[in-house]
């Protein structure tokens, strides 16, 4: 079920009414835990089984892991838990993408290896739920955390519906303690939850579909267009991506709240970075800090040295890069993000020696990152590398096209309208229309942005959301 | 009055948030303005000298000239040692999802200007959307022949040979009085009062050509559908196939019959037209082109004429189809300017 669709808005509102009325906390829960696999089913309820699957695992090794006294039996407990973890994301997920670069490096090789092609389907949301509970394994390994011992808590946990395609990859810690209690949002919550709804719809229907549209036509063929236009889609696709997953969390942590949780912000105005390594901090922080934590420091983060710390930033980005999906252009675009960190850093050496910074230099700074960081949009957008090495050919033998102020228009458009959301929000923080003094100019703003949402989404196809195929 | 300024703040908040929308809208081409207009000599037409950007089942860019057609700027009248080829027809010919350099008069234009640099050779495109064989005439008779075409190039499937004007309105209509075919514009009171009470609107607020578009969805019976997803089963329409034997309208056939000798027909769809149009051409002495074989071909290379991959719908001609039949049309005219030398 997409959050862009009217069939989501038809489920809410016959489920939250029944919410509201249920008296128990247990029942709440139960409730939700059906709706969300409803949720999830709805695009294939076969799907439903490997989430169950994953969940009954986690639930039994994290129990087993926090009653076992041996060091030994709780090392292998936590590697039981990474190996059916990870094993069934790699089977589901990566699982061709190694029998093809190993039957590519064997017919390099003269071996001539007929492997299967398993024709897998890719389970919605897998990456996410896979991270979400592979991070309450090793918590409470680490010992951060207890487990529950309600199964419903846990599975709820796993499978909340607002978050469980598409994120933020919560924490047990401070997920897991919300579902332990009645759920009961306040009206404060109410209201905050309709207005991040209401703006991110917004976003991602009228910002990120739409600029989503010439991405797609522009991708899907680029023999048939010149350079200007190749150079709109790569920068419309920057903010196609931005808005189509911010909108996503905003509406993700809307619907959570309008059921009494509080999810984590997953965005924090990332296009406002100076630098490479602020964008990482408020880009996809649920990711970002998920990897920092179970990957980045296991790995010994900057405590071993410097050239240790510049591997360890590779190895995370890579595999980061890798998480977003089975092929070589995510394994570029990780690769890239890591060389600017590793760069950043060197510089950060030698610049945290000299204090003073120009307005001028912090605004090109602003500029720089935006520009590195759509650059490597490019790999990630990409189909394969005959399409990057168009782009580039495109780019470099400059043709002229008819449209070009139209085109320039449109970035600007697109530009301007996403920098001053993002600013508003910067300042204001996201529920922002609510700090208005008056309730009547709030309804009337919110109420024209859903309006023209609505209409632009009753005619126009609903686009799924790019990190749903993640 | 406390409730007038309540009702204004609201009101005014309102407006102002659809306003902000509306100037994002129309200056990121999220949705266009109206591009028709209503002209006394033509009906229902284009406007004069406009970019106009549309996103279906393809992207499109189109602009028209100072004539109303899409095309580049060209004198009406024309110039010596120019031949002049006019394709008229319906959306497909007009290239309505795509960009302008790759119609199929751009690219005919391009491949007999290749051909023969000898020569100098125009291509217009008067292709409209809606259109059928009665439109298309009347278009002739009504704006195209100003243009001194040497050939005229009627793309036609078998839809289009039935001069039904019922939708859409305000188009140019052929009719048959006192057994000679007569031009005029299809001008219902009604209809033309309901397009000029909201031209205002539509051609200057993106907001209401969206309005439009969801009142065609809900006319087309998909609100169900949009509205509760997987839960809404579509009434299934009972498909009655019947052994229909072709028969011409009496107008159609009254416009073959006066159709000038430098007329060229061609199917414009992969099925190859009724047997009794080649007849008909043949007998009124017009070329009769049938194309299905580029389609057939098309076909045969991997390529579905009509498929849109970045949206995954079927629906007009797309990109390689045009350039198909741009350049198997081209080869063909060239063969006949050749001949005519």
């Amino acid at each position: 079920m997409l959050f862009n669709s009217f069939v989501f808005f038809f489920f809410l509102s016959i489920i939250l009414p029944i919410f509201y009325a249920l008296p128990s906390k247990k029942s709440k829960n139960i409730f939700l835990l059906i709706c969300s696999y409803f949720f999830y089913g709805y695009w294939d309820w076969r799907f439903c089984f490997l989430l169950l699957t994953s969940t009954i695992i986690d639930f039994i090794i994290g129990e087993k892991i926090f009653s076992s006294s041996s060091d030994n039996k709780r090392k292998w407990l936590l590697r039981l838990s990474l190996f059916t973890n990870l094993g069934i994301l790699c089977v589901f997920k990566y699982f061709n993408f190694f029998i093809e670069n190993f039957k590519t490096i064997a017919d390099n090789l003269n071996f001539k290896l007929d492997f299967i092609h398993l024709n897998i389907l890719l389970p919605i949301g897998i990456s996410f739920y896979t991270f979400q509970t592979l991070s309450y394994t090793i918590d409470i390994y680490n010992k951060k955390i207890k487990p529950t011992n309600n199964f419903v808590d846990f599975a709820l946990f796993v499978s909340f519906f607002p978050q469980l395609v598409a994120g933020p990859i919560e924490r047990a810690k401070t997920l897991l303690p919300q579902l332990s209690k009645k759920l009961n949002p306040s009206f404060t919550q109410i209201k905050q939850g309709i207005t991040l709804i209401i703006l991110g719809l917004f976003r991602k229907v009228m910002i990120g579909d739409t600029a989503g549209r010439y991405v797609d036509h522009i991708f899907n063929d680029l023999s048939l267009y010149k350079s200007i236009e190749i150079i709109a889609a790569i920068i419309l696709f920057s903010i196609q991506i931005y808005a189509d997953f911010s909108g996503y969390s905003h509406i993700a942590r809307g619907t959570a709240k309008l059921l009494g949780v509080e999810l984590m912000k997953n965005f924090e105005q990332p296009y406002f970075s100076q630098n490479i390594a602020k964008f990482w901090r408020r880009w996809h922080i649920s990711l970002s800090t998920w990897l920092r934590d179970y990957l980045y420091f296991p790995l010994g983060g900057n405590r071993k040295g410097l050239s240790r710390t510049y591997l360890n930033l590779m190895i995370t980005m890579l595999l980061g890069g890798l998480w977003h999906g089975a092929s070589w252009n995510f394994v570029i675009w990780g690769g890239l993000h890591g060389v600017y960190l590793i760069l950043y850093k060197m510089y950060h050496r030698f610049q945290s020696k000299k204090n003073s910074k120009s307005k001028l230099i912090n605004f090109g700074n602003y500029i720089l990152t935006f520009f590195l960081v759509t650059f490597t949009w490019l790999f990630f957008r990409s189909e394969n590398y005959e399409s990057t090495e168009m782009i580039f050919s495109k780019i470099i033998n400059w043709e002229t096209s008819e449209y070009f102020y139209l085109f320039l228009r449109v970035i600007c458009s697109y530009l301007v309208v996403v920098f001053s959301i993002d600013y508003i929000e910067y300042k204001y923080g996201h529920t922002s229309v609510l700090k208005l003094k008056s309730n009547l100019v709030i309804i009337g703003i919110l109420s024209g942005l859903f309006l023209v949402t609505l209409m632009y989404m009753f005619q126009a196809d609903s686009l799924p959301f790019v990190y749903f195929q993640f | 009055m406390r409730f007038v300024k309540k009702f204004l703040i609201l009101l005014f908040s309102f407006l102002g948030t659809l306003f902000f929308c509306e100037l994002f809208i129309s200056s990121a081409k999220i949705a266009e303005l109206s591009f028709a207009e209503y002209y006394d000599d033509i009906g229902k037409g284009l406007l004069k000298s406009r970019e106009f950007v549309n996103f279906n089942e393809g992207f499109s860019i189109l602009s028209t000239n100072e004539y109303r057609f899409v095309g580049d700027v060209v004198s009406k009248s024309k110039p010596k040692n120019t031949i002049r080829v006019a394709l008229i027809g319906d959306s497909f010919v007009q290239g309505a999802q795509m960009f302008e350099r790759h119609t199929l008069s751009r690219i005919m234009e391009d491949n007999l200007r290749l051909k023969s640099p000898n020569k100098v050779v125009e291509v217009l495109n008067f292709g409209r959307a809606g259109f059928n064989v009665g439109h298309m005439y009347a278009y002739q008779k009504l704006l195209i022949e100003d243009f001194e075409p040497d050939y005229f190039i009627y793309f036609l499937s078998k839809e289009d040979l039935v001069s039904d004007y019922s939708f859409p309105p305000l188009l140019p209509r052929t009719d048959i009085i006192n057994d000679s075919l007569s031009i005029s514009i299809n001008v219902e009171t009604s209809e033309l009062n309901k397009y000029q009470n909201t031209k205002f609107l539509t051609q200057n607020f993106t907001f209401f050509n969206i309005l439009n578009a969801c009142r065609y969805k809900v006319n087309q019976g998909e609100t169900g559908g949009i509205l509760f997803g997987k839960f809404y089963s579509k009434p299934q329409i009972k498909i009655i196939e019947s052994e229909h034997v072709f028969e011409f309208d009496p107008i159609t056939s009254k416009i073959f019959e006066n159709l000038s000798k430098n007329t060229i027909i061609i199917n414009s769809n992969a099925s190859i037209l009724p047997i009794k149009v080649e007849e008909k051409c043949v007998e009124n002495g017009l070329l009769y082109w049938d194309m299905t074989y580029c389609f057939d071909e098309l076909q045969k290379s991997g390529i579905i004429f009509n498929e849109w991959k970045a949206t995954n719908k079927l629906g007009h001609w797309n990109q390689y189809c045009h350039q198909k039949l741009g350049i198997e049309i081209a080869n063909k005219l060239n063969h006949l300017l050749d001949e005519s030398d």
